[in-house]
């Protein structure tokens, strides 16, 4: 019998819950998405693909896998880059009046 | 003796040793292989993914090339270069200085009775009831004190209709009484009126010669395709705005008059002879425009008959054409292509309505119909015409500048809809060029912020977007023309 759908378990000490959320917003044209808690480090995703989709399981996969990778860089830099992503909008707008 | 006076290479190398912090940035695939990084104000690169994952891990080797090249865009900073946030300050508010300029472009609708019958015109009226769908001396007068409370030192108050000449008196009214309050306030004051040019007349010409009007047309192609989008009777419509293009650039002035061009599915098999038109007419510029969902155009089907893949082939092959025609020694700029790439390569924002976020709506813009009614947008004021009023921001008449301004109707859209916050946009290596579009994404997926996923609008513009960067990258003969655009130099040609 073909499989409908796939599931994943995800430690969350490399791919935090938002990382995770964030690649399957990005995915969610093409599948519905599912997510459990099993333990403290493990998240279980279920991907099924759109009925008005075609598309295969191990291509959803790795379509979803490489949003994991991208979704976990992107988490790095706004990380890295809170701090002066704040000073350069505190500077844009000193010296103006839309700061009170 | 050299070496006394200067310092080894090396030791302006020392601080890099001490590693880098990675400055704000976005990234989003360009094509199989390759990425685009941006910065916060829209510098960006072209990399692969390895190069990418190397920079955020901080694995990048001091003194190469790529090393220097992040740098110098403001990508990374090390302990040599901490001056790098104020200088991404000072660009970014540079680009967003026509916010805190606000409202600087006036739509008045004077009338919304028409000669023409566009298949695809949202608002147009066929009566000769003057009452009923004219702008009254009342509407016009507080209308006129509205514009004025605007802040802009730059104010433009363009003629809308309907066809607007049909109701000459009251722009000859309106001009008059702006100018005569502009001889206090001192603005940069500008008149446009967009009209089909079929009712052109001496005394029309003379009246916009006297107060420096200028005119905006439409010209959607070569005769067959003009007088098919827009019937009249005696199916002269293009002849009528031909002729028209002429009389204004001999009396007025070769750039007094500029034409847009509205893309129907008729239209699809022809930019060439779309494009072949305009410089046949001795146009520079050309505006390859989308079909706009609203209003009438949607109800009558002619949105739904083309998707925005069709129509970014039609943009695509369009801009090839284009490009050719510049190499053989025409210049002739797409006027969005323009856009985009002044806010891809410089530190500017053209202003254009539809790019901008926060939205343009009523920040840059904002439209006054016939009966007073204020609308955030001309789209706004099409989808009005459809029974839908959600833009709709008071009444000349009833309300006041600060009634109207900061009215829900248009406070809640503009801050939901603030593109570096919406999911997808706000990781887009693409936002520092595109915009926030409310109105549009209300009209098709009935919420202001829209799905990004299935948004036509954002399809339509990360295809442009991408398409312009590959050019850029790939072709070098494309890449001298589109830096003239970007930079403006094709304006002072």
């Amino acid at each position: 019998m073909t499989d409908i759908n796939f599931s994943l378990v995800i430690d969350s000490r490399i791919f935090s819950l938002e990382v995770i959320q964030k690649a399957a917003y990005r995915c969610s044209d093409i599948a519905v998405f599912d997510f459990a808690i099993l333990d403290s480090h493990s998240i279980k995703v279920t991907a099924t693909p759109k009925s008005s989709i075609t598309i295969e399981l191990t291509e959803l996969k790795a379509h979803f896998n490489n949003e994991l990778l991208e979704q976990n860089l992107r988490h790095l830099i706004a990380e890295e880059t809170k701090t002066e992503r704040d000073l350069i909008l505190a500077y844009a707008f000193s010296n103006t009046k839309l700061l009170g | 003796m050299l070496a006394k006076r200067f310092n080894p290479g090396s030791v302006y190398r020392e601080p890099e040793l001490k590693g880098y912090r990675l400055l704000p940035m976005r990234f989003t695939r360009l094509d199989s292989s390759r990425y685009v990084v941006s910065t916060i104000v829209g510098e960006y690169r072209v990399v692969t993914r390895d190069v990418i994952e190397s920079l955020v891990t901080h694995r990048l080797a001091p003194g190469s090339d790529a090393y220097d090249d992040f740098k110098s865009g403001h990508f990374i900073r090390d302990a040599d270069s901490n001056i790098a946030p104020e200088l991404l300050a000072l660009k970014y508010r540079t680009k967003l200085s026509r916010v805190s300029q606000f409202t600087g472009l006036h739509m008045f609708v004077v009338t919304l009775r028409c000669d023409h019958t566009c298949q695809y015109c949202q608002v147009s009226r066929q009566t000769k009831d003057r009452v009923a769908f004219d702008m009254s001396d009342a509407v016009a007068r507080h209308a006129v004190d509205l514009v004025f409370e605007s802040p802009s030192r730059a104010l433009k108050i363009e003629f809308q209709g309907g066809e607007p000449l049909l109701n000459f008196e009251r722009i000859k009214s309106i001009v008059e009484l702006a100018e005569a309050r502009n001889r206090q306030e001192k603005r940069d004051l500008q008149f446009v009126i967009a009209s089909n040019l079929s009712l052109l007349s001496d005394e029309i010409l003379e009246f916009c010669e006297l107060h420096n009007i200028y005119f905006s047309t439409s010209l959607d192609g070569p005769a067959s395709l003009h007088n098919r989008n827009r019937p009249r009777p005696g199916r002269n419509s293009y002849e009528l705005t031909v002729t028209g293009i002429e009389k204004i650039r001999c009396h007025l002035g070769v750039d007094r008059v500029s034409a847009l061009m509205t893309t129907t599915e008729a239209s699809l098999p022809h930019v060439r002879q779309i494009i072949d038109e305009y410089v046949g007419q001795g146009f520079r510029s050309i505006f390859l425009r989308p079909l706009s969902p609203y209003g009438f155009a949607a109800r009558s089907g002619h949105f739904a008959r083309y998707d925005s893949e069709r129509w970014l082939e039609f943009f695509k092959e369009g801009l090839e054409y284009i490009l050719d025609i510049n190499r053989k020694g025409y210049a002739l700029a797409e006027t969005y292509s323009a856009i985009v790439l002044r806010k891809m390569l410089t530190p500017q924002n053209p202003g254009y309505v539809d790019l901008q976020s926060p939205a343009g709506m009523g920040i840059s813009g904002v439209v006054y119909n016939y009966d007073g009614d204020v609308y955030a947008s001309d789209e706004a004021r099409m989808l009005a015409e459809m029974g839908d009023k959600t833009f709709r921001l008071g009444n000349v008449l009833q309300d006041d500048y600060r009634a109207i301004f900061l009215s829900d109707a248009l406070l809640d859209p503009l801050e939901a809809s603030v593109a570096e916050s919406v999911p997808i946009c706000a990781d887009c290596a693409f936002v520092p060029y595109c915009g926030a579009d409310p109105v549009y994404h209300h009209a098709t997926q009935g919420d202001a912020v829209g799905r990004r996923l299935t948004s036509g609008f954002c399809h339509r513009n990360i295809g442009i977007f991408r398409h312009l960067i590959t050019l850029m990258e790939d072709s070098p003969k494309d890449r001298e023309v589109l830096l003239r655009w970007g930079f403006g130099s094709h304006r002072r040609a």
